[in-house]
């Protein structure tokens, strides 16, 4: 690698449980078995410009449309209403983001223009998110 | 029947940057400590953190049929495998195989509560949020051992399709309804 490339290491995982049937402990989930991960190195397969912002605020009329073209993204909710995420260019938002939460992926050339705002009428929220094209 | 059912998911964020720390001379009376110029790896330092987030849904306790999952959980026996075996949608392994077809995760046309989605071979897949579409856009692309999740927004669980990159692969899946 040459001075300045960018790489990502990055993890998404998730542990599907159930509750037992008196209703007191949580089990892992028996039709899963276990806890569910997996993770990826990027880096010769992206570009190297990485932009990244703290604290973006969107409210439910002001998307924050970041355009195409990117080779990967992440999107969290810091704080306020729930955030709504559109892949193509905010004709349908199908991935929600409630508070603390996070989305993270390599995204493919044919996706739209990835948009996002809040959920909540009248509401608004702080976002963090980075992408590198 | 299951009495609840919640998932717990979090993802995690490493920028990094490929960085070059300078030689350094060091040349002392009994030894050298020179150092020779090399390449390291370091926080981005647009970011100089990691990044991520975590949180659990809830999800229905009666998932519409064996395919919320792509599992045969480890601590079923074949005794207790209440499908009709022929009409199974699930595998014992829990793997899928992608080619370059198309594949709908599940046929159950459900407002989708979350979806997590490994590719457990070496090839790269690609996801679909609008399976059933006429020319679908691939939004989401997952390496080999690479997950991604998301909860949905008013979209339905049929509507997510797996499509290989250049080259079959296989993954593992769980698709829970509100």
């Amino acid at each position: 690698m040459a001075t300045n490339d960018v790489t990502l290491t990055y993890k998404n995982s998730c542990t599907p449980q159930e509750l037992d049937s008196g209703g007191t402990r949580w089990f892992m989930d028996s039709d899963c078995g276990r806890k569910l991960s997996g993770n990826s190195v990027l880096s010769g397969e992206m570009g190297n410009t990485l932009v990244y912002v703290a604290a973006g605020d969107v409210t439910d009329s002001t998307a924050i449309d970041l355009q195409t073209g990117f080779d990967f993204f992440y999107l969290k909710c810091v704080s306020g209403d729930d955030v709504k995420l559109s892949f193509d260019g905010g004709s349908n938002y199908l991935v929600l983001l409630s508070v603390g939460e996070a989305f993270a992926s390599y995204v493919d050339s044919s996706a739209a223009d990835i948009k996002f705002l809040t959920a909540t009428g009248g509401g608004s929220s702080v976002v963090e998110y980075l992408t590198v094209t | 029947m299951a009495q609840d059912r919640k998932i717990q998911f979090s993802t995690q964020v490493v920028p990094k940057i490929e960085f070059q720390r300078a030689a350094r001379a060091g040349v002392l009376e009994e030894y050298d400590r020179t150092q020779a110029a090399y390449q390291h790896n370091k926080l981005h330092t647009s970011v100089n953190k990691t990044l991520g987030g975590n949180g659990y849904i809830d999800v229905n306790a009666t998932q519409a049929d064996d395919s919320w999952t792509s599992f045969i959980a480890p601590a079923a026996d074949w005794d207790s495998n209440l499908s009709q075996w022929e009409a199974a949608t699930d595998t014992w392994d829990g793997i899928i195989t992608i080619s370059s077809s198309l594949v709908q995760l599940t046929s159950n046309s459900n407002t989708m509560a979350f979806c997590y989605i490994k590719n457990t071979g070496t090839n790269t897949v690609k996801v679909t949020l609008e399976y059933g579409a006429g020319s679908p856009t691939y939004p989401m692309k997952v390496k080999g051992g690479a997950s991604v999740q998301f909860r949905g927004n008013g979209i339905n669980t049929n509507k997510i399709g797996v499509i290989r990159d250049s080259s079959d692969s296989t993954i593992e899946y769980v698709i829970a309804k509100t």
